[in-house]
């Protein structure tokens, strides 16, 4: 009976959060029929925004499975001063609003910036291009994949890195047989989790990307756009869009990590 | 081999395909004549579907060269922040003077814009009210927006320009009692006026456009607008009414050209993109789009779709740009929101 009434209220809250506010963009996007659909989400300004962000994603998961590999191992293997100050920088992405982000990067890359202003006198423009997003989206992002590998890395066995070093192997050689395949999943979820919030990364990019159309706009900021011009058709299609792909992306995650999801992860 | 490990490397090869593509494209879409324009959400459409092909169609067969168009457009005072943070701007088209301002101060402007034609506006508008079809809550003046359970709607004056124009049109139809003469008590009933319709409202959206949306989405009763943008939405076949108060501002937004981003090689096309927005062809199409035009002779064709505003005043009834901003939009808007 107690089951009966945890499961109803539980996925009954699920529903009523998530299924219910996501059916209503689908039956928004798709109002005008199908063909309205596809005119929404094939605009140049569509599509180029789609494939920014995609793009983007990439990027920043590329550099941050890289960096943030890099900084969970530094972490779970020496010990250092100020190593628990670091440590807690690293999660602070999470908490910081976005739009905070935003503007600091405004202002410290911009042209009267720290460090803005004597690459301005260069002639390089970091910001409202795709290397300021990049920034941006790297720095909203970090916490996944270091929260991801840390634990693990904590657990595994620093003997077994030393044994293989023992019998010879190459600094290389030991990451590569040892370490790696110990981290390989929680790199995965990190990563993908890393992959889908710069997919929808917006209260950051608004403010170091210009929104310029089929220049720097992101997928999100081409929703923000289109609702604010009153053209909710293409609003909610492509909502739908990136709605799938995290979907997709999500589900992918389950197929490839069987059990292992950030929540264990991340204890 | 697996099917997650071939599901892995086919979804890594599209994503590694899509960006490499993307890098291409923009790395292609810099070369050649480009000019980069930003504008208050209100110039999206006549710029981006008239204007804009139309000068690219003219230079084309005066030049026989093509010219892009990088184009952004939000709010005002978005587009102020971005262009002193360094956006690319050449050309920008605000709601109000007080940005521009602002950005000459910065030394990012240096070409006075009231050495251009009509001080630097192309084209006009009015502030309105607009109320659901019928007008179920009887609103027949700025001041009736402060009438009990009216929910109003307006934009946020620190970030639109368009919030700034209603604040002002609001203030002006109680200071100047639509007489164009200031009222036997002062600023009292302005003032009083705005705190009423503070009270009223039910959302601070931060674009005149985002508030025309949310409107659409059928929150409040009266949205105080551009006339332009509210004859958008009735051509559309919205059920909605404008209302013409007796008395109402006129609404002159600014071209302003962002001179430290204009290097030698643009200035020329610039110029001559400025020059087209008072051309015939331009102001045909931005009076098409429901602006109230400054070539008289294209405004009289489209005349008749304008409802005539009895006694319209202007910025400079109010004292100008310097007091107005001053005195009404940070003073009396401001107290009227804090007590």
């Amino acid at each position: 009976m107690a089951r009966y009434a945890l499961m109803t209220s539980g996925i009954g809250f699920l529903i009523l959060l998530i299924a219910l506010p996501l059916t209503a963009i689908f039956t928004q996007a798709y109002q005008g029929g199908l063909a309205a659909f596809w005119e929404a989400v094939s605009s140049p300004e569509a599509v180029f925004s789609l494939r920014y962000t995609l793009t983007l994603a990439t990027a920043t998961t590329a550099i941050n499975g890289v960096m943030g590999t890099l900084v969970a191992y530094v972490l779970a293997r020496y010990e250092f001063r100020a190593k628990s100050f670091i440590d807690s920088l690293v999660d602070l992405p999470i908490a910081i609003p976005a739009s905070v982000t935003g503007f600091t990067l405004l202002l410290l890359y911009g042209p009267v910036g720290t460090i803005g202003g004597p690459l301005s006198d260069a002639g390089i423009r970091i910001m409202f291009s795709f290397p300021g997003i990049l920034v941006a989206h790297l720095f909203m992002t970090f916490p996944y994949v270091v929260r991801a590998v840390g634990p693990v890395l904590q657990d595994s066995e620093r003997g077994e890195e030393e044994a293989a070093q023992t019998l010879g192997a190459s600094g290389f050689g030991v990451f590569r047989y040892v370490t790696f395949p110990a981290i390989q999943s929680a790199l995965i979820v990190g990563s993908i989790f890393t992959f889908a919030r710069s997919l929808g990364e917006f209260g950051a990019t608004i403010m170091v990307s210009g929104n310029l159309a089929l220049r720097t706009q992101t997928a999100p900021l081409f929703i923000f756009s289109e609702f604010n011009a009153g053209n909710i058709e293409a609003a909610s299609a492509m909502s739908v869009v990136l709605v799938l792909i995290s979907f997709v992306l999500f589900f992918g995650l389950k197929f490839a990590t069987g059990k292992l999801t950030l929540g264990r992860a991340l204890q | 081999m697996s099917v997650s490990r071939i599901l892995t490397i086919v979804a890594l090869g599209v994503l590694i395909t899509i960006s490499l593509t993307t890098f291409w494209d923009l790395a292609r879409q810099s070369s050649g004549r480009t000019i980069t324009i930003y504008g208050y959400s209100a110039m999206e459409e006549p710029l981006k579907n008239e204007v804009i092909p139309a000068f690219q169609e003219w230079y084309r067969q005066t030049h026989g060269e093509e010219v892009e168009f990088v184009t952004a457009f939000a709010g005002s005072g978005h587009l102020f922040n971005q262009i002193r943070a360094g956006a690319p701007a050449q050309v920008a088209i605000f709601a109000t003077e007080i940005e521009p301002t602002k950005l000459m101060e910065d030394g990012l402007i240096t070409t006075d814009w009231r050495t251009f034609p009509g001080n630097g506006t192309f084209a006009l508008t009015v502030a309105v009210i607009l109320t659901r079809d019928g007008n179920p809550e009887n609103i027949k003046s700025f001041d009736d927006l402060g009438n009990n359970g009216v929910d109003v709607l307006l934009p946020d004056p620190t970030t639109s320009g368009g919030a700034q124009w209603a604040i002002l049109a609001l203030y002006g139809s109680a200071f100047l009692n639509g007489t164009g003469i200031p009222s036997d008590g002062g600023t009292e009933p302005a003032a009083k006026l705005l705190k009423r319709v503070i009270n009223n409202a039910s959302s601070l959206p931060e674009s005149a456009r985002k508030a025309l949306t949310q409107f659409g989405l059928g929150y409040g009763d009266a949205l105080l607008t551009y006339e332009n943008d509210a004859l958008v939405d009735i051509a559309k076949g919205l059920d909605y009414e404008i209302i013409m108060p007796q008395s109402t501002i006129a609404i002159e937004p600014k071209v302003v050209i962002i001179d430290a981003n204009i290097g030698e090689e643009d200035a020329a096309l610039v110029e001559e993109f400025m020059d087209f927005l008072w051309g015939t062809e331009a102001q045909e199409a931005m009076a098409k789009h429901h602006f109230r035009v400054v070539d008289q002779t294209v405004f009289r064709r489209h005349a008749t779709n304008f409802q005539k505003v009895d006694s319209p005043f202007t910025i400079d009834d109010l004292g100008g740009w310097d007091e107005a901003s001053t005195q009404i939009i940070e003073g009396a808007w401001r107290e009227a929101q804090r007590d």
